[in-house]
């Protein structure tokens, strides 16, 4: 009998685990000696929960790839014009379309889109390039319903319903300029869908009316039946190509999927929760569902689907164990698993108590010297190696605002050179020995300073070029962001973000929303903010260049403290609804998207 | 079918809530006051992990209007404590930068 070596020229690999991780191959074999068995890594299909979408919508439609998708309009209690761009890891704002539509069609990608038709029998026609819609020729026929697909320059519309009937069956070419009737249909529908494109398409399900199985090729000048579906659906979403496809929900809400090979359709995993009426694309192996809804409700779920060696688990925030001194307004540094916050306010008590968290427990060391609150803070420090500066000594009472720093060892506090400019809720970046303290408040001005510290003594740099305070801070000294924050005066919140590159500030995008008191985790180029006031729970993901959403936090809550990285947070303590009271003592721990490989076992039975 | 169900248990720290009863329904909580204390109040998912889990935490059904009510009820003592917290000589901004804005009425999902 041939050894596997002499079939194969492989060994057999001995494992102690049946994961294999980065050492992970499709097709590899290996025996795990942890079971034992004999195991292979083989590809599976999976769908996983992804960020929702900002506004929950159903008869949306959605275009691109998986980390290049767009969301396009769709119903919430009205017709939206409203596009949202999805980038794997959770939504931006995109550009509004000219013209409110739902149940309409789509094609392109997410830089090179195209939407067209539209409930009320819509004619138009419209062209994304990733910021802007711009009105194009118009349909021939106006319907609703319709099947899409293709590219911006080269697209069909496929069926649908028009005034009078119940679905048809003609079918229209786009060729950047105009749209033209083609050869219609074998099987007239309403609410199927297509993928591929316009010279090699696939279009299945629908209603004719009776729901439908039926699916259709198109060769660029014919329609020709293949194979059914394994069964009849409308109001499914899917993705693909010609070739190799899959169909994903349906209407009400269902949850199946089926997987098309060229040839014949089979069933796949199932969703995580059955939509329909919902947006999708991708491709056969990496693909996303956006929106839909229970047919009269809407959703904003956002699911994955991947066939692939890696499961990935979905990025969340769950509890941790409640700090012992509840406080509000307090510093932080370090990192979820080694992290520290001091200070802070109660009622109407400066604190000075500080306290580190092993990731399970927190234990009070060393007090600030000076107990106060709104205090900036290195967040880039450690447990051992920690910087606080300025802040406000009392409150409610007028604030007392202090401009003396402090630098903990790992047990006590000692005092260091003073900010030049005294100030609270300044926001910080970096460490204890390259530290930067930027905007703030002294009485009824904003500040726009940004300092230097070196371990010794602060230095002006160059000033913030949107004065204002509760900004969330981070990064180190020569790579901060400073996102949100409050104008006082009557500014009001911002969404502006600032980078600081070690010389001047540079404004970037915006926020997608305007608030202050958030608090943020990571770096300048990957950076998760989260919390603010009002006593939101919502957390933003920055890349560096676009923000875009991630998985809420379970407890809204503002002026709490934030520290650690964009996969690995802490939020602890702050306000959880009322301004006079001590504040709250609950923690909340983000972690990131994470992925794992997994193995089968081989059954020599 | 309802999309939520309503309960008040208060948080008790690490695995309260942990990260996969995230991802398997939906969970956003609420400072509600009794009259006597506060108490975390809760949206929960209306799933069967959802219903699950507030079992599992001896947490308190309650319907939408009750779990409202001890929400308002927190909002209004916010408010209160908003109203009452003045500085001789502060404007209404610098009341505003020093403490925030006055707190709204929470309507939960």
């Amino acid at each position: 009998m041939s050894t596997y070596q002499e079939l194969k020229g492989l060994k057999v690999k001995f494992l102690d685990s049946a994961t294999s991780g980065d050492r992970a191959i499709e097709g590899e074999v290996f025996y795990n000696s942890a079971s034992p068995n004999g195991s292979v890594h083989i590809a599976a299909a999976a769908w996983s929960a992804g960020t929702a979408l900002t506004t929950a919508r159903r008869q949306t439609t959605a275009i691109g790839t998986q980390t290049a998708g767009l969301c396009i309009n769709g119903y919430t209690d009205e017709t939206v014009n409203i596009s949202e761009e999805y980038n794997g890891s959770g939504w931006a704002v995109g550009g509004t379309t000219t013209n409110a539509k739902r149940l309409h069609g789509s094609a392109g990608t997410q830089t090179a889109g195209l939407a067209f038709g539209g409930v009320g029998y819509l004619v138009h026609n419209e062209s994304y390039d990733g910021s802007t819609w711009t009105e194009l020729a118009n349909l021939n026929t106006g319907a609703y319903a319709i099947i899409g697909f293709g590219a911006q320059d080269a697209a069909l519309k496929a069926g649908g319903q028009i005034s009078g009937t119940h679905a048809i069956d003609s079918v229209e070419s786009w060729d950047g300029s105009s749209w033209t009737e083609i050869a219609d249909m074998n099987t007239a529908r309403q609410l199927g869908f297509g993928v591929g494109t316009s010279t090699a398409g696939l279009v299945f399900g629908g209603s004719v009316p009776g729901i439908t199985a039926n699916t259709e090729t198109w060769d660029g000048s014919s329609w020709t039946e293949v194979a059914n579906l394994p069964a009849a659906e409308d109001g499914h979403s899917g993705a693909g190509i010609q070739t190799a496809a899959i169909s994903f929900g349906g209407a009400p809400a269902i949850n199946a999927t089926k997987s098309w090979d060229g040839t014949s359709w089979s069933n796949s995993a199932n969703m995580g929760t059955g939509v329909g009426f919902h947006g999708g694309a991708g491709t056969s192996t990496n693909a996303f569902s956006a929106g839909g809804g229970p047919p009269s409700s809407n959703v904003a779920n956002t699911e994955e689907y991947n066939v692939s060696l890696l499961t990935r688990t979905a990025a969340a925030w769950a509890s941790g164990n409640a700090v012992n001194q509840i406080r509000r307004k307090g510093g932080g540094t370090g990192t979820q698993t080694a992290g520290m916050i001091f200070g802070g306010l109660d009622a109407a008590t400066a604190l000075g108590q500080t306290e580190q968290y092993d990731g399970t427990n927190w234990t009070e060391v060393g007090d600030l010297n000076t107990a106060r609150g709104k205090l900036g803070s290195a967040n880039a420090g450690s447990q051992t190696a920690a910087l606080g500066f300025g802040g406000s000594t009392a409150e409610p009472s007028n604030p007392a605002i202090v401009n003396n720093s402090e630098e903990f060892n790992g047990s006590s506090w000692a005092e260091g050179n003073n900010l030049n400019t005294t100030r609270y809720v300044i926001a910080g970046a970096g460490t204890q020995t390259a530290a930067l303290g930027f905007g703030g408040y002294t009485a009824g001005a904003n500040r726009n300073e940004s300092e230097e510290y070196n371990g010794t003594s602060w230095t002006e740099g160059n000033n913030l070029n949107t004065a204002r305070g509760n900004i969330a801070g981070g990064g180190t000294q020569t790579a901060a962001l400073g996102a949100t924050g409050f104008i006082d005066g009557g500014g009001g919140n911002s969404a502006v973000t600032e980078e600081y590159n070690g010389t001047s500030w540079t404004t970037v995008t915006s926020c997608p929303t305007s608030q202050q008191t958030a608090r943020l985790a990571g770096t300048q180029t990957d950076a998760i903010i989260f919390a603010g006031t009002p006593n939101l729970a919502t957390t933003f993901g920055y890349d560096g260049t676009n923000w875009s959403t991630r998985p809420s936090m379970a407890t809204g809550r503002d002026y709490s403290t934030g520290l650690g990285t964009a996969t690995a947070a802490l939020c602890a303590g702050g306000n959880g609804g009322s301004p006079g009271d001590e504040g709250i003592g609950t923690v909340e721990e983000f972690t990131g998207d994470t992925f794992a490989a997994t193995a089968k076992t081989i059954d020599f039975d | 079918m309802a999309i939520f169900i309503y309960g008040t248990v208060n948080n008790t720290g690490k695995d309260f809530f942990t990260h996969q009863d995230r991802r398997d329904f939906f969970l956003r909580g609420y400072t509600g006051h009794d009259g006597s204390n506060y108490i975390d109040t809760w949206v929960i998912g209306a799933n069967e992990k959802g219903a699950l889990w507030l079992a599992e935490k001896s947490g308190t059904e309650k319907t939408k209007a009750q779990a409202q009510a001890l929400v308002k009820a927190s909002d209004d003592l916010a408010r209160t404590a908003w109203d009452d917290d003045n500085v001789d000589g502060e404007s209404a901004d610098e009341k505003v930068v020093r403490i925030g804005e006055k707190p709204g009425f929470v309507t939960i999902p």
